[in-house]
C-alpha cells in the first residue's frame, strides 16, 4: 500500500483546521489569559506570570483545594458507582432472552436526556426522599448518584459490546469444569473485559473530573462548600466575577494537568494492546 | 419480487392520504377558527410572540429581503420575561407600542436574557457587536458594569431632563446608580427585604391585634399590618413563640411554625436586613472594606441562630425554590421575603391575606430597618442611538412608566410622586398588602453592591455551615469557635475580593461618542 498520498492531507485539512482553531488555538489563548489579570469584557490587564497558578495552589484550605478534594471524591464515587451499575446491568441485559433491545433503550434514555432536566427532576425526587441533597455529609453523594444514574446506560452499552466479544466456548468449558457464576465472572468475564473496563474507567474519570451541571443546578456548590467542584469554581470565576478570567483559566489548566495524567495512562494501556489470551 | 413493491406502493399511498387528511383537517379548523389545530396555531403564535430571539430573527430575514419598514432598531435587554410571568410580556408589548407610536421610525426589539447569565451574555453581546442599546441593570452589577465600561454615564442627558432628577426619587433608590460623580442608571423600581406575616394567624390571637392598623372605628383593621408592629428583636421572638403551635400528640397534623429561616443559599441575603436593623451595613461605600466584622454583626448572626436553635419556632431546614414557599403553603406564620414577593404569592394562590413589615431594630439599632435596592435602566456604552435610548429611559423611569408598572405588574416605584394618587389608592384597596411597601422601602439601607456574586459565594458557605452545624460549633467541635470567629474569617475573604477587584478595576473609559446612523 502506498503511504505517500499528498491528497490525503487535503481530505483531512477541513477537520484539522477546525480542530486546530477551536481546540489548540483556544487552548493557547486560555494559557495566555492565565498569565494575566483578565476580564471577560475589558480584556487583558496586568501580566502576572504564574501568579494565578500560585494563588490557586498556595491558598491551602481555600476554594481551589476544597473544590479539588470534592472533585476527587466525586470521581471515586462516580467510578465505583458506574462500574457497580453498568457492568451488572450489561450482564443482566446480555442474559435477557427477550426484550434486550427494550432494556438497552430504556437504560440509554438518561444518557441522551439533558443534565439540566435530570438535575431538576432529581432535586424534587431527593427532596421527597429524605433531603440528602441538603445535608453536607450526603450532598456530594446525592449529586454523584445523579451522575451515575445518567452514565450507567451509556457505559452499560460499552460493557455489552465488550461482553459480546467474549466467545461462549470459554463459559462452556468453565461450566464443564464445574465453575459457578462467581468463578466464571472472576476468571473469564473480568480478565477478558480488561480493555473495556480500563476504557470505561478512564472515560468516567475524565468525565467526572469535569462535573458541573448537577452542582450548578442542584446545590449551587452547597451546603457549605460540600459540593463545590472545580468546574463550578472555574465557571464562577470566569463568568460571574469581574476580572477573574485569568485565575479561572489557571485553574482550568491545573484541572487539565490532572486529566492529562489519566489520558497518558489510557494511551499507555491501549498502546500495549495487551489482552488476556496473548 | 413484485409483491413487496406493490405493498410498499400501497403503504406510501396510505401515508399520503393520511397526510392529506391532516392538512384538510387543519385547514378546516383554521378557517372555522375553532378546533385543536386552531389551538395549536394560537399556542405556537403566542410562543413566537413571547420568544425574545424570534423578532430579531424575523427582522434579519426581513432585512435580507429588502429595506425594513422602520429604519432604526432600538434593542432593549431585560430579564423580565414572559417565561417568568405572563404579565411581563404584556408590559414589554405596551412599552414597545407606546414608544413606537411616539417614534414612527424606530423598531423596539426586546430580548429577554436570563438573570443568572445576564452579565456573561452582556459581555459576549458587546464583544460580539450585538449589544443592547438600553438595558435593565440590577444594583448587584451596576457599578461593576460601569467600571468595566459596559454602561455609559448619563449626566449629559440628565442635565436637560427635569423629571428624572435625584430629588424626585427616594434616597434609598438613588444610591447604587452613581459613582465618582457619574450617574449611570435611572432607578425605575424599588424593592426591599421584608417580613411577611399571615394576617389570619395574627388575627387568631387577640394579644397580637396590636400589630394591625386601626380601622376608622378604632378597632383593628385585619387587612393591614402596621409597618412598626414589632418593637425590637425580643419582641419579635415573643411574637414568634405565640404564633408557634405544636402538633397535637398522636395525630398526623404538622405543627404550625412561627418563622421560617432559610439556611440554604443564605449568603448575605438573609443576614443583611438583620445586620441593617442592628445598625451596620455589609460594606463601605467605596467597596474597599467589609464592615460586618464587629459586635453588631456578630449580634445579628447570633440572633438568627438563637431564633432557630433556642426558640425552636422554625421548621427544619429544607431547600426551597422560593424562600416564601412554606409561607405560601400556610405552614408558617412569618417569613423573610422581598416586597416583590406579594404579587407572586397573590398570583400563585390567589390569596392576599398577608402583610409586610420592615425588620425590628436590634440592640444597637434605633429604628425599623431593612435593605433596599432600586434596579435601573441604563444605556450600554456601545449603544448606537443614545438620544433615542434616553427617550426610552424617560418613558420607562418617568411617571407614566411607573403608573404602567403599577397597573400591569403591581410594582412599586422609587418616584416620590408615585404614592397618594387615585391609581395608587385604588390599587392598595384592591391589594391591601401593598399599603406600606413604600414605607418599608424608604427604611432601606443600601444593599451590598461591589462584586456581589463573589462576596455572596464567600459568605454563603460559612453562613450555611453555622446554621446547619451550630450544635457542633457551640460544643467547640466545629470549624469555627463561634459567630465572631466565622464572621472574621468571612470578612477577611471578602476583603481579599475587594482588594483584587479594586486592583484591576480602573477608572471608567470616557463616554462613548454618540453613534451615527
Amino acid at each position: 500500500m502506498q503511504r505517500n498520498q499528498p491528497a490525503a492531507y487535503l481530505y483531512i485539512a477541513p477537520a484539522f483546521t477546525i480542530m486546530v482553531l477551536f481546540s489548540f488555538v483556544t487552548m493557547g489563548i486560555s494559557f495566555f489569559v492565565s498569565l494575566h489579570d483578565w476580564d471577560a469584557f475589558r480584556g487583558r490587564g496586568e501580566f502576572v506570570g504564574a501568579g494565578n497558578y500560585v494563588r490557586a495552589l498556595t491558598d491551602l484550605g481555600g476554594p481551589f483545594w476544597i473544590a479539588m478534594a470534592n472533585t476527587a471524591l466525586y470521581v471515586v464515587m462516580a467510578v465505583v458507582g458506574v462500574l457497580c451499575t453498568a457492568l451488572p446491568l450489561a450482564m443482566l441485559c446480555r442474559k435477557a432472552r427477550r426484550g434486550q433491545s427494550l432494556f438497552r433503550t430504556l437504560y440509554f434514555i438518561p444518557s441522551i436526556t439533558p443534565m439540566v432536566v435530570i438535575s431538576l427532576t432529581w432535586t424534587v425526587l431527593l427532596k421527597n426522599w429524605g433531603n440528602i441533597v441538603d445535608k453536607p455529609a450526603t450532598a456530594l453523594l446525592s449529586i454523584a448518584l445523579v451522575g451515575i444514574w445518567q452514565g450507567a446506560g451509556y457505559n452499560m452499552l460499552l460493557f455489552l459490546a465488550g461482553l459480546s466479544e467474549i466467545p461462549d466456548v470459554y463459559y462452556d468449558a468453565a461450566r464443564v469444569d464445574g465453575a459457578g457464576p462467581l468463578a466464571e465472572f472472576r476468571h473469564i468475564t473480568l480478565p477478558l473485559l480488561r480493555n473495556t473496563l480500563i476504557f470505561v474507567t478512564i472515560m468516567v474519570i475524565i468525565g467526572a473530573f469535569q462535573v458541573f451541571t448537577q452542582a450548578y443546578i442542584m446545590t449551587e456548590g452547597g451546603p457549605g462548600r460540600s459540593t463545590e467542584v472545580l468546574a463550578l469554581l472555574v465557571f464562577r470565576n470566569a463568568f460571574m466575577y469581574g476580572g477573574q478570567m485569568g485565575f479561572a483559566s489557571a485553574m482550568a489548566w491545573l484541572l487539565f494537568a490532572v486529566l492529562f495524567v489519566f489520558i497518558l495512562i489510557q494511551m499507555r494501556v491501549f498502546r500495549s494492546r495487551k489482552v488476556y489470551d496473548q | 419480487m413484485a409483491l413487496p413493491r406493490k405493498r410498499s406502493h400501497r403503504k406510501r399511498l396510505l401515508i399520503l392520504a393520511a397526510l392529506a387528511a391532516l392538512v384538510v383537517w387543519a385547514a378546516v379548523d383554521l378557517a372555522r377558527g375553532t378546533g385543536p389545530w386552531k389551538a395549536v396555531a394560537d399556542y405556537a403564535g403566542g410562543l413566537a410572540r413571547s420568544a425574545g430571539p424570534i423578532k430579531p430573527l424575523a427582522g434579519a430575514l426581513r432585512g435580507a429581503g429588502g429595506a425594513p419598514k422602520r429604519p432604526i432598531e432600538l434593542r432593549v435587554w431585560d430579564w423580565w420575561s414572559p417565561a417568568i410571568a405572563e404579565e411581563y410580556g404584556t408590559y414589554s408589548h405596551e412599552l414597545e407600542r407606546r414608544f413606537e407610536a411616539a417614534h414612527p421610525d424606530v423598531d423596539v426589539v426586546f430580548q429577554a436574557i436570563p438573570f443568572g447569565n445576564y452579565q456573561q451574555k452582556l459581555a459576549t453581546g458587546m464583544i460580539g457587536r450585538t449589544p443592547p442599546d438600553v438595558l435593565q441593570v440590577s444594583v448587584a452589577w451596576a457599578e461593576g458594569l460601569y467600571r468595566r465600561g459596559m454602561i455609559r454615564p448619563l449626566n449629559e442627558f440628565l442635565e436637560t431632563t427635569p423629571e428624572l432628577q435625584a430629588d424626585q426619587f427616594m434616597s434609598s433608590a438613588w444610591y447604587h446608580n452613581h459613582a465618582d460623580g457619574a450617574v449611570f442608571g435611572i432607578p425605575h423600581i424599588i424593592d426591599s427585604a421584608c417580613l411577611l406575616w399571615n394576617l389570619d394567624m395574627l388575627r387568631e390571637d387577640p394579644q397580637l391585634h396590636f400589630m394591625f392598623e386601626r380601622a376608622p372605628d378604632g378597632g383593628p383593621d385585619f387587612t393591614r399590618v402596621r409597618f412598626d408592629a414589632v418593637r425590637d428583636w425580643d419582641h419579635f421572638r415573643w411574637i414568634l413563640k405565640r404564633l408557634y403551635k405544636p402538633a397535637p400528640p398522636g395525630g398526623k397534623a404538622k405543627p404550625r411554625y412561627g418563622f421560617i429561616m432559610n439556611a440554604y443559599s443564605m449568603g448575605a441575603g438573609s443576614y443583611m436586613p438583620w445586620a441593617a436593623a442592628n445598625g451596620i451595613t455589609l460594606q463601605n461605600r467605596a467597596g474597599t472594606r467589609a464592615t460586618f466584622d464587629n459586635p453588631a454583626g456578630v449580634e445579628a448572626l447570633q440572633f438568627m441562630i438563637d431564633v432557630f436553635y433556642e426558640d425552636r419556632v422554625c421548621p427544619p431546614f429544607t431547600r426551597e425554590i422560593e424562600s416564601y414557599g412554606p409561607f405560601q403553603r400556610k405552614e408558617v406564620a412569618c417569613s423573610m421575603a422581598g416586597t416583590f414577593s406579594g404579587k407572586y404569592i397573590f398570583r400563585n394562590i390567589n390569596w392576599g391575606g398577608f402583610g409586610m413589615t420592615a425588620f425590628p431594630p436590634g440592640p444597637r439599632g434605633d429604628e425599623q430597618k431593612t435593605v433596599a435596592w432600586a434596579n435601573m435602566i441604563a444605556i450600554s456604552s456601545r449603544c448606537k442611538h443614545p438620544k433615542l435610548a434616553w427617550e426610552y429611559i424617560r418613558m420607562v423611569a418617568g411617571p407614566d412608566g411607573a403608573a404602567l408598572r403599577l397597573d400591569l405588574l403591581k410594582m412599586n416605584s422609587p418616584r416620590l410622586d408615585f404614592t397618594g394618587g387615585p391609581q395608587w389608592t385604588a390599587k392598595v384597596r384592591e391589594y391591601p398588602f401593598m399599603h406600606n411597601m413604600q414605607q418599608i422601602c424608604a427604611a432601606g439601607a443600601p444593599l451590598y453592591h461591589t462584586e456581589t456574586q463573589a462576596v455572596r459565594d464567600e459568605m454563603r458557605p460559612v453562613m450555611e455551615y453555622l446554621m446547619l452545624n451550630w450544635g457542633d460549633v457551640r460544643d467547640g467541635k466545629g470549624k469555627y469557635t463561634g459567630c465572631a470567629d466565622a464572621l472574621h474569617h468571612v470578612a477577611e475573604r471578602v476583603n481579599m475580593i475587594y482588594d483584587r477587584y479594586n486592583r484591576w478595576s480602573r477608572p471608567p473609559a470616557p463616554p462613548a461618542k454618540e453613534g451615527t446612523r
